[in-house]
């Protein structure tokens, strides 16, 4: 997360709001989802790259872990 | 104010209704205020509806790719050229808010993003079909109807009005801010600002900056004022409505300040243009082009939201501005600081000091920018230029 989104995670708890916290912003989470698309070979809608599932790092790895169960 | 009267005065009434039953009587109750207002609602209304509907029946029901793009340009072009006539066809009919100017029909800005926005989700299959009366629900809810905050239909519907004592005293008292907020600091400040800007010539250049500043306070105490209002209306009807503003002007980036500044709108930018043209070019221009991809989803999205707000190139040029700041700061600031001296940047990041410069300078650039919101480009540049030279 720090390496892709260049900003410092030291202290983040799992459900800390990341986007309200100021550390990931839209061009943040644009990067975020195509890290994760590249390095996890998931497929993941526009439709999903919403604060719902990346508002912190529980929800990315709750929304992760569902889509690599599901299809796209 | 007739309206949110006659809102208030009713609401008693609706607190009769059977829970079960009240969405269908405020759904009524909206669609007849606005037809009292002005009939031709009634008629774009029902058309929204009808193509709302029609759009999220048909769409999962054409398998080629080739017409449901076709489906998807004509409904939203429908929609687009509403949108252009409202915005051109001159008249006050449309005027909500003291900041509004020149519109014709009223809500109709508003009522275009709610209808790109379902016809959008159709076609990324994030909707079924949707029922009329949802719809029109949605569509018509008289508080949020003449100027937002922009509901989600999802959020919106999956609702049941509840009603307590404790959620209407809470929504009057909303109401009041609201008011307070825009009818009486919001327009003071306006009517001062306003008479500089049209005619700058012979004020100093700090009267001509202060009144920068009291614009962008001006049109934050506008619509978070009316935001105030239509949350306190839904909230005595029982429904719970998106926050809009959460103090932008006392943020430390520009990035910062729009995740604050009429949040419901820079939810809908982020969602239906900036998410998908940023990652379209991702796609086709591969990681290494990142920056390019974002920098034209951004100005995509900031030139769109100044044509939201009138259609002229001095909206267009306000747009690009604040797409700009948010490049600056999204994009371009954090890896040219990883260049500074790292106790710089710590004292930057960490020092009180710091942090009221950067709320000081993010507060200022914001306001600089808004002339070109508030009268034509020429103007704009001859404001600015008596503020520099």
């Amino acid at each position: 997360m720090t390496s892709v989104l260049g900003v410092d995670m030291t202290g983040v708890e799992p459900g800390t709001s990341i986007i309200r916290n100021g550390l990931i912003d839209s061009v943040g989470l644009v990067r975020l989802a195509a890290f994760l698309e590249t390095e996890l070979g998931i497929v993941i809608p526009d439709r999903d790259v919403t604060a719902t599932h990346f508002d912190s790092l529980a929800a990315i790895d709750a929304y992760v872990r569902r889509r690599t169960r599901t299809p796209a | 104010m007739l309206g949110l009267l006659g809102a208030l005065l009713l609401a008693p009434l609706y607190w009769l209704v059977p829970a079960g039953r009240r969405r269908a009587v405020a759904t009524g109750l909206s669609v007849a205020a606005l037809g009292a207002i002005d009939a031709r609602l009634l008629g774009l209304l029902a058309a929204t509806t009808a193509l709302v509907c029609g759009v999220s029946t048909l769409l999962p029901r054409i398998r080629d790719a080739r017409a449901r793009l076709v489906a998807v340009t004509g409904a939203l072009g429908v929609v687009v050229a509403c949108f252009v006539l409202h915005k051109t066809g001159g008249g006050a009919g449309g005027q909500a808010l003291a900041s509004q100017q020149g519109l014709s029909l009223l809500g109709a800005s508003y009522l275009t993003l709610k209808a790109a926005a379902a016809i959008l989700d159709a076609a990324r299959g994030a909707a079924g079909p949707l029922r009329p009366g949802d719809v029109l629900a949605w569509l018509s809810f008289f508080p949020t109807y003449p100027a937002g905050p922009i509901e989600e239909l999802g959020h919106f519907r999956d609702q049941t009005p509840h009603v307590d004592t404790a959620r209407v005293l809470t929504g009057l008292e909303r109401i009041l801010f609201g008011l307070v907020k825009a009818l009486v600091l919001g327009a003071h400040l306006g009517a001062w600002a306003d008479g500089i800007v049209a005619d700058p010539a012979g004020h100093d250049r700090l009267t001509l900056l202060a009144a920068l500043y009291a614009e962008s306070l001006r049109f934050y105490l506008d619509f978070a004022g009316y935001s105030d209002v239509a949350i306190g209306l839904a909230a005595v009807y029982g429904f719970e409505v998106a926050e809009n503003f959460d103090a932008p002007f006392v943020r430390r980036n520009y990035v910062q300040l729009w995740q604050r500044w009429h949040m419901t709108l820079t939810g809908w930018l982020r969602t239906y243009l900036f998410v998908p043209v940023s990652r379209q070019l991702l796609r086709r221009l591969g990681p290494e082009r990142h920056l390019a991809a974002v920098v034209a989803g951004q100005l995509v999205a900031m030139t769109a939201c100044g044509l939201w707000h009138g259609i002229s190139w001095n909206f267009a040029v306000w747009g690009m501005l604040q797409a700009a700041g948010l490049i600056w700061v999204g994009s371009l600031a954090r890896p040219l600081g990883a260049r500074l001296p790292a106790g710089l940047v710590r004292w930057w990041r960490r020092s009180r000091v710091a942090h009221g410069l950067a709320i000081g300078l993010t507060f200022t650039t914001f306001s600089l920018t808004i002339v070109f919101a508030v009268t034509d480009l020429a103007s704009a540049g001859r404001y600015l230029a008596l503020l520099v030279g």
